[in-house]
């Protein structure tokens, strides 16, 4: 009878203001990162043998490989394809929503793998929403069968951009120095992988040591500092021809070199007398011009994406600090305020931040923003240095070196949250990567 | 009222995935929506707000407000008590945001 009453005083109450009949409320996200998504092997409508393995292979491969990525990515549990439900090649393109929605697949991702007659393959890849049982996006890929891993990637890409709003990164390379040996007679090379550690090529013999490289926008040459005898000198690698040659001549130490954003200038440092400043150079040659004149250390220039600013390192101060100036050197500020000292800062591609390594007893890989606020540290091992942007600006690869003194160094991976992270494999040791565009 | 809100939330949560990245913890998006007394959504949920954008999430607002109207279309019909149907009929700038898990 109370509770009779009590509803009629309420229901009068809403009768007599409707304002007070509106919910409100709020709903808190508290999940790890994780989105899960299940990835059945690509069926094929029919086995067919290629130079990369038969369609039914390259199926099961690219599915794995797509799983790996989202894995690395750090937003996503993928599940499969091993261990759950293979589909038919009709299936592909209509799910079985009742099979997924009893799974814990909140997204699937479905394909295929068709040989065409011309010797080419086609990749289907469709990403479906389990809940609201549609279809989310779609993407197909016509390429030679050699390329496969990249069809994989531009999935994974594809998936990665739709679920996260941001760019894409994994159809990406990476130039990196592999290193072997004693700690006192190491043996550098220059050398290219995948972004995910796939397809490492060393390029140099390590007869010289290599050093700092990076991929031109274009992909066709690396820029690296080469130590021939004692003297550091800065190489263009063409990799199409596996010719190099001189930046600039000199017969002073280079180092610290850098491409601008459209692949038409260099950044680099040169050491006079004990004096080192920055300068820039057009990659087709001419005359350097000097951007910091200031006594001290100036090393490590780094572009803003709009190529107009450029960050970089100087101990004018007394200890290394991270700077900020114009292109042509004037309006030169200092941005790190925090205790402790600031080397090799990166701009990101995306321009909203910079990453460096922070030095305060241990190394460690930080960002803060082009004007100095919001510095975050994400990584805290004994020594990590040398960051790199991923193409999209969300994710950093560094390298760690190990205590001891065996010199033994590996190339990581680490997301802004610094919550993920990751080692990258490589064929020996790996330093100094280097992480260039996405692939055209 | 509260309560009824907090029964809204508890049956959203599972649907409501905030998109990862760096500053999405500071994201808020508001949205809006009517219900009939099955439960059922009475038209779309309408997007209200959005606070917190960052130049590093920047990328992430647009999913943010996405995965919110996705995840009230997902938890409908809401299983709510029939007799009070004058009370949830409307629910008015509801709140959908993401803590960070370390």
């Amino acid at each position: 009878m109370m509770r009779m009453l009590k509803f009629l005083l309420l229901a009068l109450a809403v009768l007599a203001s409707p304002a007070l009949a509106q919910i409100e409320g709020s709903v808190t996200d508290e999940s790890a990162n994780d989105l899960n998504v299940a990835i059945p092997v690509m069926p094929t409508p029919q086995d067919t043998p290629t130079p990369a393995g038969s369609t039914a292979t390259l199926g099961r491969s690219i599915a794995e490989i797509i799983a790996s990525d989202l894995n690395s990515s750090g937003l996503f549990k993928p599940v499969g394809p091993a261990g759950i439900k293979s589909i038919t090649y009709a299936e592909a393109t209509a799910p079985d929503y009742a099979h997924w929605s009893s799974t814990s697949a909140e997204m699937l991702i479905q394909g295929f793998v068709r040989a065409n007659p011309n010797g080419e393959i086609t990749v289907g890849c469709y990403l479906y929403d389990v809940a609201l049982k549609s279809e989310t996006a779609r993407a197909g890929y016509v390429i030679a069968p050699r390329d496969w891993r990249r069809a994989a990637h531009k999935c994974a890409d594809s998936v990665y951009s739709k679920l996260s709003g941001e760019s894409p990164f994994f159809d990406s390379r990476i130039a990196y120095i592999a290193e072997r040996g004693p700690k006192n007679k190491r043996v550098k090379m220059l050398a290219i992988m995948d972004s995910d550690g796939a397809n490492h090529q060393v390029l140099t013999t390590g007869q010289s040591i290599a050093l700092t490289p990076r991929f031109s926008p274009d992909y066709k040459s690396i820029l690296y500092l080469s130590y021939l005898g004692q003297k550091p000198r800065i190489y263009i690698f063409d990799l199409a021809s596996r010719n190099q040659r001189l930046v600039t001549e000199s017969s002073n130490p280079t180092f610290s070199p850098r491409w601008s954003p459209d692949g038409k200038t260099i950044l680099y440092s040169m050491a006079i007398a004990g004096n080192t400043d920055i300068y820039s150079v057009p990659v087709s040659g001419g005359t350097p011009r000097r951007l910091t004149d200031g006594p001290g250390i100036d090393i490590g220039g780094s572009f803003s994406p709009d190529g107009r600013k450029v960050v970089f390192e100087s101990d004018r101060s007394g200890s290394q600090q991270i700077y900020v100036m114009n292109a042509d050197g004037s309006d030169q500020q200092r941005i790190s305020s925090g205790g402790g000292r600031y080397a090799t800062p990166e701009w990101s591609p995306r321009g909203d931040l910079i990453a460096y390594t922070k030095i305060a007893g241990n190394f460690r890989i930080g960002t803060m923003t082009p004007s100095g606020g919001n510095e975050k540290l994400l990584t805290n091992s004994w020594q990590d240095e040398g960051p790199s942007w991923a193409p999209n600006g969300r994710v950093i690869q560094f390298f760690r070196t190990s205590q001891g003194g065996t010199g033994k160094s590996s190339v990581w991976q680490v997301d802004l949250t610094g919550v993920n992270e990751r080692r990258i494999p490589t064929l020996m040791d790996g330093s100094d990567p280097a992480w260039g565009p996405i692939l055209p | 009222l509260d309560a009824l809100g907090r029964e809204i939330g508890r049956q959203i949560k599972p649907r409501w995935k905030s998109p990862s990245g760096a500053d999405v913890d500071q994201l808020v998006t508001r949205l809006s929506w009517e219900l009939n007394v099955d439960g059922s959504l009475a038209g779309e949920p309408r997007f209200i707000s959005q606070s917190g954008e960052t130049p590093s999430n920047q990328a992430q607002a647009k999913v943010h407000r996405e995965n919110a109207i996705k995840a009230v279309r997902a938890a409908a019909p809401f299983k709510l008590p029939p007799e009070h149907y004058a009370l949830w009929k409307s629910v008015t700038n509801f709140r959908f945001d993401k803590r960070l898990s370390q």
